[in-house]
């Protein structure tokens, strides 16, 4: 017997459950004095019920199975968006120490030129920290 | 020379000072919204099996509500749901909640992309070392700065736009597909298996009532009984109601994603996109709000 696809499952769930509503709302509706006519009918609605339940649950199953493959590619695809993110930052990170490292530079050599001891000092500093960073 | 840069430097820095700036804080804000319905989200996933398992009980006359009952003899049920159905359940609803989470890591993912700030550090210093240097002055020295932290700062976001591109084109159209499943599941047989327990439930009470108070009709007990019934009968369509909620959560973020992949197809940049972030924001953080807060 070939496999039944999600939407035959869920169609046929949906066609027991109605089944099974339709009978609980005329017990509900109507008095059913008869003891062994209301059990038989109580009976058949749980009975449908339960059908509807083990068909819909199958049905989950089978629409889940289908779309396993859609969710290994986002899994994927959000590896690729933090490892994007992590090499952005990192390459501004390296931006940034460059700028430092030339602006140290700068200093220094504007120090070193105009004898400026203090200067000096602290632009090598600054220099270090940006290479260390 | 110096004036023609001088002139670049400024020409650059009044370009960038007009630029409309990236709200990329809406991306944040859309990948907040959808981790705060994640909770209530793993509560429709975990509910799918444990809607079979109250089936199971109503139907073979072991719900929990007898413990606490008189014992009457209860006429007998059909043959429930087998417990094969229900450990499936139980497969279905761990696999929805780790579902739930990729989709989460997912927009999680796009706001770590265009959230990475672009503009470079210690441009400020640099401008300061040049006018140290006493060949430019101050505004000369600040407008390099300036440039160079905007020349920085576009290659960043061009590279930022091409990986968020790129993301959205390779999660396109996994995303709808993944979604659509999802949704239909809390639409179709999670609906059902809801409309299985209010049938087999209101079979369950009235299997009681009919044995427990029939002949010799005890009025609290019925009164009771008949209290907990409804209260039961309520809880089923809040459950309902929410699995709507999560389908609508979840189609907000499969329109959200197609018209992100149509706007990176178009080579859109950065700010577009998230354009069409804030236009679909609105709906998800409502359909999310109604599912944590419709009760149950």
């Amino acid at each position: 017997m070939p496999k039944l696809s999600a939407d035959q499952l869920e169609t046929l769930a949906k066609r027991y459950t109605q089944f099974a509503t339709n009978i609980n709302t005329f017990l509900d509706d109507n008095d059913v004095a008869d003891q062994a006519s209301y059990n038989r009918l109580s009976h058949d609605a749980t009975h449908a019920a339960n059908a509807g339940a083990t068909l819909a649950v199958q049905a989950a199953a089978t629409t889940f199975d289908d779309a396993a493959g859609a969710f290994v590619k986002i899994d994927a695809a959000t590896t690729q968006a933090n490892a994007a993110a992590a090499t952005l930052k990192n390459e501004v990170a390296s931006i940034s120490r460059g700028i430092k490292i030339a602006a140290g530079m700068l200093s220094l050599a504007a120090a070193l030129a105009t004898g400026n001891v203090p200067n000096v000092l602290s632009s090598v500093t600054a220099i270090h920290s940006a290479l260390v960073s | 020379m110096k004036r023609a840069f001088v002139a670049i430097a400024l020409g650059c820095a009044v370009l960038s000072g007009c630029e409309k700036p990236v709200d990329t804080q809406r991306v944040q804000e859309y990948a907040k919204t959808f981790a705060a319905g994640a909770a209530s989200f793993d509560k429709v996933a975990a509910d799918f099996a444990q809607s079979c398992v109250r089936i199971r009980e109503y139907s073979d006359n072991s719900a929990a509500f007898l413990r606490t009952r008189p014992v009457v003899e209860m006429t007998p049920a059909p043959n429930g749901v087998a417990p094969s159905t229900c450990a499936l359940a139980a497969t279905v609803s761990a696999q929805w909640k780790l579902r739930n989470a990729i989709l989460e890591q997912y927009v999680q993912g796009l706001a770590a992309i265009a959230g990475v700030d672009t503009k470079p550090e210690g441009t400020d210093a640099l401008g300061s070392a040049l006018t140290s240097t006493s060949i430019f002055s101050s505004t000369q020295a600040t407008a390099f700065g300036d440039l160079v932290s905007t020349i920085v700062s576009i290659k960043m976001e061009n590279d930022r736009d091409a990986e968020l591109r790129r993301v959205v084109l390779k999660a396109d159209p996994s995303v709808g597909q993944a979604t659509e499943s999802l949704a239909s599941t809390a639409e179709g047989p999670y609906t059902t298996l809801l409309d299985d327990e209010e049938v087999v439930g209101d079979r369950f009470y009235q299997r009681y009532l009919r044995n427990a108070v029939h002949p010799n009709g005890d009025r609290l007990t019925i009164l009771h009984v008949r209290q907990e019934w409804l209260a039961r009968r309520n809880d089923v369509e809040t459950r309902k109601q929410k699995a709507l909620a999560y389908a609508a959560s979840m189609r907000d973020l499969a329109k959200t994603d197609a018209a992100l992949a149509k706007a990176a197809q178009s080579q859109a940049s950065l700010s577009e996109m998230i354009d069409v972030v804030n236009d679909n924001v609105v709906p998800l953080v409502k359909d999310v709000s109604a599912l944590a807060s419709s009760g149950g």
